[in-house]
């Protein structure tokens, strides 16, 4: 792929993830390999609708710099941490969506809940360590609790996943959602005897764990 | 500025309306010069046209809701806009508790280390519960949603509504983990004086181009 069909897949892994409803508020971020020593990067703090292919920024994944106007992500870190570390990975998003963040606030480990999430991310899903934004702490914990998996929930934060092309991540990303959902539904569904769950449903569990 | 403040309020009433987070008998408002412009209280979001988006004096407010608008701008300069929500977490929380902490940090950034449950929808409780926040709920009823602008205060709903499932979800879990006050308020600061302040200013400033 040339560096501008690279830029242009970045934005519209941007507009995707937000038509999708898998950026919720605030904005994720997005990564693609474009050589042995370059990434391609979304730009920090600009929403995915005003940002044109040009405003993501080539960074250096040894390195970290960067020769744009624009500033990069400020989860730059993170992203080259896991292309560094996983040669054949193309592409990482950043996200944090509802269902896979309520999953993240609990710092637990998810079993693969679906086939295809066992397909898509293996076993399980582990949660990196606590660390504040752009801190060592956090990128170790990721890169940490990635190994041997292509998802992995930051405590307290979202979730990132990686893919060996962008249609993978973004598969990984909507099938995590979908299962941080039911992973929470499910016991709900177990206290309460019932197939389907509400939301009364999930506020009635809740107050029951509560007290 | 005013037709183009219109146009945003238009827009945010749909995406409102969209992400299930209004009923019937919620309002959404922006701070203009002499007063502010709100949505009509009797069409759901979905139907509110220009010619239900009102200016309302600030010496004059037509009802209880909008002097609870102006009591808001009154008593808060830095909050430009407000969006009055039902969403479904936040309601359920409201319910019986006092308060919620932040298991997030987009919650701690946006919002703050806690969002507070006023005891009552009078301006007095509302004023006192959100001093030092940008959101807050009402008991037995729905949010307070703030912002610098009308993008923030949209994205105030959103993040606080996020921040409900994930302490509700984490708790149904087994392990809700707040953020702790020290980082919270570290994040909150950050965000507030750094990470926002361009894009919240860029927004503001399009309005009044």
């Amino acid at each position: 792929m040339t560096e501008q069909e690279l830029r242009q897949q970045v934005k519209d892994a941007g507009v995707a993830l937000l038509k999708e409803g898998l950026v919720r508020g605030t904005w994720g971020n997005i990564s693609v390999r474009m050589d042995d020593k370059k990434m391609i990067v979304t730009p920090s703090g600009m929403d995915y609708i005003r940002m044109q292919p040009e405003d993501t920024v080539i960074v250096d994944i040894e390195t970290l710099e960067y020769d744009s106007p624009v500033k990069p992500t400020s989860e730059k870190k993170i992203h080259a941490a896991i292309l560094r570390d996983r040669p054949e990975i193309h592409a990482v998003i950043h996200s944090h969506p509802v269902w896979s963040s309520a999953v993240a606030a609990a710092r637990k480990t998810m079993p693969s809940i679906t086939e295809r999430m066992k397909e898509l991310v293996g076993e399980d899903v582990r949660t990196g360590e606590y660390g504040l934004p752009s801190t060592k702490k956090l990128t170790v914990g990721a890169v940490e609790a990635l190994k041997g998996r292509n998802a992995c929930f930051l405590a307290n934060h979202g979730i990132f996943v990686c893919g060996k092309t962008m249609e993978e991540a973004f598969e990984i990303m909507r099938e995590m959602e979908y299962c941080s959902r039911l992973y929470i539904e499910n016991i709900v569904k177990e206290e309460l005897g019932k197939d389907e769950v509400t939301v009364d449903d999930i506020i009635e569990v809740f107050y029951k764990k509560t007290k | 500025m005013k037709n183009k403040l219109k146009n945003q309020i238009l827009e945010f009433c749909k995406e409102m309306e969209e992400d299930k987070l209004v009923v019937l008998g919620d309002t959404m408002s922006v701070r203009c010069p002499g007063g502010m412009l709100i949505t009509s209280a009797l069409k759901p979001m979905a139907e509110i046209g220009e010619e239900d988006i009102l200016f309302v004096d600030k010496k004059e407010p037509k009802d209880e809701l909008s002097a609870l608008h102006l009591a808001i701008y009154g008593a808060r300069e830095d909050i430009n806009a407000i969006i009055m929500n039902h969403a479904p977490f936040c309601v359920g929380i409201a319910k019986g508790s006092k308060k919620f902490p932040a298991c997030l940090d987009d919650m701690a950034q946006i919002i703050g280390p806690t969002a507070k449950v006023s005891p009552s929808g009078s301006a007095s409780d509302v004023l006192k519960t959100l001093h030092g926040r940008n959101a807050c709920l009402i008991k037995n009823g729905g949010v307070i949603a703030t912002g610098r602008t009308l993008d923030e205060a949209h994205t105030g709903s959103l993040v606080l509504e996020k921040g409900a499932i994930a302490y509700v979800g984490s708790t149904v879990l087994g392990n809700p983990v707040k953020i702790s006050t020290f980082d919270a308020l570290l994040m909150r600061f950050i965000y507030k004086t750094k990470y926002s302040k361009k894009d919240q200013a860029d927004k503001q400033a399009e309005l009044e181009a």
